[in-house]
Order: C-alpha cells, then structure tokens, then sequence
C-alpha cells in the first residue's frame, strides 16, 4: 500500500515537473522580452535561494552574510571581463570558486560557533566584502558599480541567455537535490534535527558544518555571477546585509524545509517587486506584513504547509485503513 | 577488559560530583549503575563519553586511553550511548534515523555522489524489527509514543555496531511489560552480538532481575560493586539507597 502510494506520489512528481519544464521551455516564445529577462534573473536568484538552503533547512544554520559570496560571485566575473579581460566561460567557472575560496575562510571561523553567534559573525564577514566592494573605488567603482559586462555572442540575445541560464539553473537544482539525497545529505539532516545525537554516533559536526557552508557559497557565488551575466552590471547592494536578509525571508517564505520552498519564494519575492512596484512604492511593506502572517500563521512556509497537509492526510488514510 | 576508568574526578564549579571513581569492566558483561539521585550516575557516563571533559582521572576504553578525546571520536570507537532524556531525530522517519547513524557508522557521511535513498535498507530495517518498530519504519519519530520512542534511541545507538553500550535509564516512563521487553532485548545484544552493556536504571525490580553485577555509586565514588545477591544483602547499600523494604 504505501508503495502503491509512493508511486502514485513520484507520477504526480513527475507530471508537475515535467509540465514546469514544458512551461519553462515554451515562455520565451509567447512572452515580451521584459518578462524574458525577468525570468532570467529569477531563475539565476532562485540558483542563489536553493543554495543558501542548503545550510538553512537543510543544515538548520542561519548564516547571515551569504550576500557576501553572492556579490563576490558577481565581482569577481566583472572585474575578470573587463579590467583582466579574461575568457568569458574561464571567468564563469572561476566566480564561484572565489565565493567558495572566501566561504572556506569566513566558515572556518565561523561555523565553531552556533546559532545567535554564527549569525552575527557571518553578518561581520559579509559586510566586511560589503565595505571592500563599496571603499576600494579605484577597482570596484564604489557606489557607481561596473557596467557594460559584455557577453559572448552566443548568449547575447534574451532568448539565448535565457535558455543558457535555464540550462544552468537546471543543472543547479539537480546537483543540489542529488547534494541532499547523498549520505552527507542526510546526515546534515539529522544533525539539523539533534546535532548531540548525530555527535554521539560518531559524526564531526564542525567539519561537517563547514563543508555545507562552503557548498552553499558556491551556489551563492554562482548564484550571483549569473545574476551580473544577466544584467550586465554589478553594485554594491549585491553584497549588502540587506540581500542577505532577502536570501533568509525567500526560503522561509516558501518554505525552507522542502526542496522547492526558496524558489516559491523568490517567485513571490520577484511578483512583489515587479507587480506591486509599479503601484507603489512601499512594496516592502506589503512584503513585510506577509511575512508577519506567514511565520505566525504558515511557520513552514507555502510548500511547507502543503507538504504538511499531505502527512496529515496520510496519517488520516491510514488511521481509517487501520479501523476497517 | 573493556572500560577503565581511574580516579574520575569532574565538578561544576563548587560542586563536585565525581570524587575519584574507579572501576573496570570486562567484555561482554551486563552491569547496572545504581545509586541515589545525584551520585554522580548520569555524570559519570558523560565524562566517558566526552560529552563533559573531567578534571582529572583517565578513562580507557578497548586497549586506548580516551580521557578527553571528543565526543565524536570515542563513538567512533564504538562505544554508543543513550540519553536519560530521549534524544532522537524529531522530525526524520525512524527508516531515516537509523540510516543516517548507518551512514556514519561506515564512514560514509562526506559521500556526496552516493544516492541516499534506500542506501542500507535491509540493515535499517533488521534494526528496527530488533527493537520492535519494523511497522513504524516510516512514521516521523516525533509521532512515536514515548516508549517507541525510546526504542528508536536503542536502534540509533545498535547501528553504530557498538562494541559497548552505556544506557541511561532505557526502561524510563515504560509499563512493567515493557521493562521487561526491552531489558530481554539488551540481554539478547549481550547474549547475540557480544556487547558490553553498562546501564544506569532506578527500576530496581529489572537491576536485580536482568544485571550481572551492580556498582554503587554514592556521592561521587564506587560505594559498592559485586554480583546482584551480594548488593542485596549489604547492608550499607541498603542504608543509603534501597531502603529497608528490600
């Protein structure tokens, strides 16, 4: 029966997928160029969303500088293109090996120290490549940023760039659920959940901690050097304490403890800026007050509360199957 | 013999708890840790297993001397532990409980390429029929009662293929029926698999019932240590701890 069951859940899986795929694939061809480049960004954040997950839902850490990894991603192709002219696909694989060289570092220091603690000092970290981004003027143009970050030909029109990111992004979320499902995965689960037990059946939880941390900044890093692909211009505000916090606010939005849950709530994070902004200007405010009633009302967030009526309805099924 | 432990000594500021506890244990024995509130049982099993660091004294456990060594590592060593408290994975199916203990137990916890779904699958399951939840392998083990839950405690700490077991109350909070159930099953770990069981239990029934031997600990040393009758019948034992109705 619960075989029965499971498979009849993977169909569903596998019809839903199949049928974001065929809508992710088609999309180019029937919407404007604007809502081409949207999507674009969306899926390069949700590369960023799924990442910092990892060590959110996944690790039950809550870093607070990952925004660091994401604007050093996006620095480090700029300044390669432009100021080192180096190949554009050698700087696209070396951008997110930065942000994970940095992460090696930063989450040395950091991941001996636990939730409050560990929060704060990845806050310092991050604002600390906040601050070299903003002050070192003469590499990184301070405030005014760089751009004009040119791209090959092959992806220089939206549709083609559009495609290559999906193609990446698809990549991206393959590795990562394949990164959860592996041992390592769900041991990192498991000391989510009871680190002292985990501890106690013979598992290094800083090291483990620290190679979690530093696989969650290379989706970060990759996360942001597509973003600077997409648009072709980096700022400061990529490293900011503020994006680290958006990062936070997306996964739970959507729920950090599924696979999907960040990329609901980049989407939802991405309909609010683009669709309310045109109507106000407070659409932080709107964003804020949902966020209020989702960790008071849904704690789990969107795909959490629908994945949590799933268990209760199965709980149920066989409740009733044990009574006939 | 297996544990060793010379001259424990461990306090908490003022207090101390552990005034210099020594005792040996030979493989496969099953010995209960007995003693009054706060003597130091609970402690005791911290120290050895690198939850607390001691202030002073050595613990050797199979031939190696692991005072101070981490947590981690004198698991590794196959020396498994439960917790007065039950502490399991809330949120994570019995099956995913004990499979990730598995995975740790085969050194495969950096593995990233392996796919973890069913990895173990027989062995997880032949944990958890042992311990009598082979029906519950995919509830989340927050939905266990307390008792079930204890067992999936038992399970977690079978999967490291410990050598020793140090329990913490295993029969806590469970009816006589059950006492009885889970203590046959840890003598038939000792009797099957050759484990060495040291166990603490304020049920005084099961001690006399299921121990080999019994060491008394009282205010942080060995107050008392030999075969079950032999606690029985003394009479300071019974001064300090079992009372006069024994």
């Amino acid at each position: 029966m619960i075989q029965a069951a499971q498979s009849i859940r993977n169909k569903g899986w596998l019809l839903w997928a199949s049928g974001l795929v065929l809508l992710l694939v088609i999309s180019p061809l029937v919407v404007s160029e604007f809502w081409i480049y949207m999507l674009t960004d969306i899926m390069a954040y949700c590369i960023f969303a799924l990442g910092y997950n990892i060590v959110l839902g996944y690790g039950g850490m809550m870093p607070f500088g990952h925004a660091g990894f994401y604007g050093a991603g996006a620095y480090f192709l700029a300044l390669a293109l432009i100021m080192v002219r180096m190949p554009f696909w050698a700087a696209l694989v070396l951008a997110p090996l930065f942000s994970t060289f940095l992460a090696a570092i930063i989450g040395f220091f950091s991941v001996r120290r636990r939730a409050f603690y560990l929060a704060i000092l990845t806050l310092a970290f991050g604002q600390l490549i906040w601050s070299v981004i903003l002050k070192w003027y003469s590499l990184t143009g301070g405030e005014n940023g760089i751009t004009g970050i040119p791209l090959p030909d092959v992806i220089s029109t939206p549709g083609n760039l559009y495609f290559f990111t999906l193609a990446i992004a698809g990549g991206c979320v393959y590795v990562i659920y394949k990164i959860i499902d592996s041992p390592f995965g769900r041991v990192l689960q498991a000391m989510r959940e009871n680190p002292q037990r985990m501890e106690f059946t013979g598992v290094n939880l800083d090291q483990h901690r620290l190679i979690a941390f530093v696989i969650s900044a290379f989706f970060a890093g990759l996360g942001g050097t597509m973003h600077a692909v997409v648009t072709r211009c980096v700022f400061p505000d990529l490293a900011d304490w503020a994006k680290s916090g958006e990062v936070v606010i997306t996964c739970m939005l959507g729920g950090m403890n599924t696979f999907f849950g960040p990329v609901i709530g980049v989407a939802v994070l991405f309909f609010m800026h683009t669709i309310l902004g045109r109507f106000t200007a407070y659409w932080a405010w709107i964003l804020g007050v949902l966020f209020i009633l989702l960790v008071l009302f849904l704690p789990d967030g969107i795909m959490g509360y629908i994945q949590q009526s799933r268990i209760a309805s199965w709980f149920q099924q066989r409740e009733s199957e044990s009574r006939t | 013999m297996i544990l060793q432990v010379k001259e424990l000594r461990k306090s908490f500021g003022d207090l101390s708890v552990l005034k210099g506890v020594s005792l040996t244990l030979e493989p496969k024995v099953l010995c209960a840790l007995i003693g009054p509130n706060g003597a130091g049982k609970s402690t005791l099993f911290n120290v050895i297993t690198g939850l607390f660091k001691g202030n002073n004294g050595k613990v050797f456990f199979d031939g190696r001397d692991i005072t101070d060594w981490e947590a981690y590592r004198i698991s590794s060593m196959k020396l498994s532990r439960t917790f007065q408290i039950v502490s399991i994975f809330n949120r994570l199916s019995s099956f995913d409980s004990v499979q990730a203990a598995l995975i740790s137990c085969h050194k495969q916890t950096l593995d990233l390429l392996t796919k973890g779904k069913g990895l173990f699958r027989g062995k997880v399951l032949q944990l958890l029929d042992l311990v009598g939840l082979g029906d519950k392998a995919y509830w989340p083990s927050n939905a266990l009662a307390h008792g079930e839950k204890k067992r999936l405690e038992l399970a977690i700490a079978l999967a490291n293929e410990p050598k020793m077991l140090l329990l913490d109350e295993p029969t806590s909070g469970m009816a006589p029926d059950e006492t009885g159930e889970i203590m046959s099953l840890i003598k038939k770990l000792r009797d099957e698999m050759g484990v060495t069981i040291f166990f603490v239990e304020h049920d005084m029934r099961a001690v006399f019932e299921w121990a080999e031997r019994i060491i008394v600990l009282h205010q942080g040393a060995v107050f008392a240590d030999g075969l079950p009758m032999e606690i029985k019948n003394d009479k300071r034992v019974q001064e300090i701890y079992l009372g006069s109705g024994v």
